[in-house]
């Protein structure tokens, strides 16, 4: 179906969502931090990008605003997952365009296969 | 006899020793007792230098006298500033630790739902047998139940440290209601109430933020099935409250809050002994939160509650104007 890249630094959280969403056939591809997720976005060119905010070496928002910055993955579309809930960054992350921003402990793994489906769909 | 039961409420808040004592604060650093000091020695200073000054001192002295008085209440005076300052320090300190401690919880807590959430998906036989599909339920409904307290820590702690960002939606509170209802009907036909819900065709919309007016009318439905007997009904009504406000009402035919403790409802991790008594669950934050959020929006809360009848909560939300 769609190409994903899973930026999260919890092996738990990559592996359960990470196969999950194989199971609903998706290619998933998983990084632990900031800078191993931008290569292999920049590399691999996915249709979504899953995005953690609180990452090692590089956070999400930087992330984020690196592949806004870069024509070759501008479009690329992004739903931030995490469970920090600070308003600059929901801001912050809006204002670059991620296309839902979603608290981990909210959602179950079918809602965000379901925000997945949505935002590929859009 | 009700002004000498306030005025026998206010006594034993004179008690200011004991009071700071309860604080965990000590006498000269307890702005209570302080006060209580700077009073007596203001009072005794001015009768005393006036006393003085007419009979016995020169000029030079009650000069003397008056500053050392002066400098003897700044000194106090500077005390109590400190006193409040420390408690004010205290405070952020104890909003800072919910705040972290909250969001320290939440990373382990999203772990075990979307583990869970896995496991109950899984195709693996084992994990399919019934008794562990009846353990996996058991654990998320507690795994459920940890978030929930969690994020109204965070509530809380967004609140009480002036981070609360509210949105200006316009929302239909009969929609929300109506939305909520439906998806708790399990939940009520398990606790044998029915919820009744009402509201005309033409109500207005409200001014606020969506997602805290949720939070606001699932937590007194959830609260009002609770406290419900077996077999009860639960009627919520919505109207317009006038032009500029809309009314939102719900009645319950349950244990009631006793008098006594309804002048503490709406606080902080308040919880009525009934309600110890009746339900393991329940922070004592529910209410407190829910009131903050509705004040917070330019609205009000209130309740009436007969102990053994029933209780009726309501809260006003500004209707919104184009």
């Amino acid at each position: 179906m769609a190409k994903i890249v899973f930026i999260e630094d919890e092996p738990a959280l990559q592996q359960s969502l990470g196969d999950f969403l194989r199971s609903n056939g998706h290619e998933v591809m998983a990084a632990l931090n900031g800078e191993d997720g931008l290569a292999m976005i920049q590399k691999e060119h996915p249709d979504l990008v899953l995005l953690d905010v609180i990452l090692p070496r590089m956070n999400g928002i930087e992330v984020l605003r690196a592949i806004r910055n870069d024509p070759a993955t501008q479009a690329t579309a992004v739903i931030m997952l995490t469970n920090s809930e600070a308003g600059e960054t929901i801001e912050e992350a809006v204002r670059l365009g991620a296309k839902a921003y979603l608290v981990k402990t909210s959602y179950s793994l079918d809602e965000v296969s379901e925000k997945v489906k949505n935002v590929l769909g859009a | 006899m009700v002004y000498c039961a306030v005025m026998m409420g206010n006594l034993h808040r004179l008690n200011v020793i004991a009071e700071c004592r309860g604080a965990h604060l000590g006498l000269w650093a307890c702005p209570p007792f302080l006060f209580v000091v700077m009073g007596i020695v203001d009072i005794s200073a001015m009768l005393g230098s006036y006393v003085l000054a007419n009979r016995y001192l020169d000029e030079t002295t009650t000069v003397l006298l008056i500053t050392a008085v002066a400098i003897f209440i700044f000194v106090i005076g500077n005390f109590i500033i400190t006193g409040f300052n420390q408690i004010a320090e205290a405070n952020r300190i104890k909003n800072e630790f919910i705040s972290v401690v909250s969001h320290q919880l939440r990373s382990p807590l999203s772990v075990f739902k979307w583990v869970l959430d896995a496991m109950a998906h899984t195709s693996v036989d084992a994990a399919r047998d019934p008794a562990t599909q009846s353990y996996l339920g058991m654990l998320r409904d507690n795994a459920e139940k940890m978030i929930q307290l969690v994020n109204m820590l965070l509530e809380v702690s967004r609140f009480e440290s002036g981070r609360l960002v509210l949105r200006q939606d316009r929302v239909s509170l009969d929609l929300v209601t109506e939305e909520f209802v439906r998806s708790y009907a399990p939940y009520a036909k398990a606790a044998h109430v029915t919820i009744q819900f009402t509201a005309p065709a033409n109500l207005p919309p409200v001014r606020g933020d969506k997602e805290k007016i949720k939070m606001v009318v699932q937590n007194l439905i959830d609260n009002a099935v609770r406290y419900s007997r077996s077999g009860g009904q639960v009627t919520i009504v919505v109207a317009s409250l006038g032009p500029a406000m809309v009314e939102w009402r719900i009645s319950d035919i349950g244990i009631g809050i006793a008098k006594s403790q309804q002048r503490y409802i709406f606080q902080k991790f308040f919880r009525t002994d009934k309600a110890v008594q009746h339900q393991t669950q329940g922070s004592g934050l529910g209410l407190y939160i829910a009131r903050s959020l509705v004040v917070a929006q330019g609205g009000d809360m209130g309740f009436t509650s007969e102990e053994g009848k029933g209780t009726t909560f309501w809260f006003h939300l500004p209707a919104y104007s184009t």
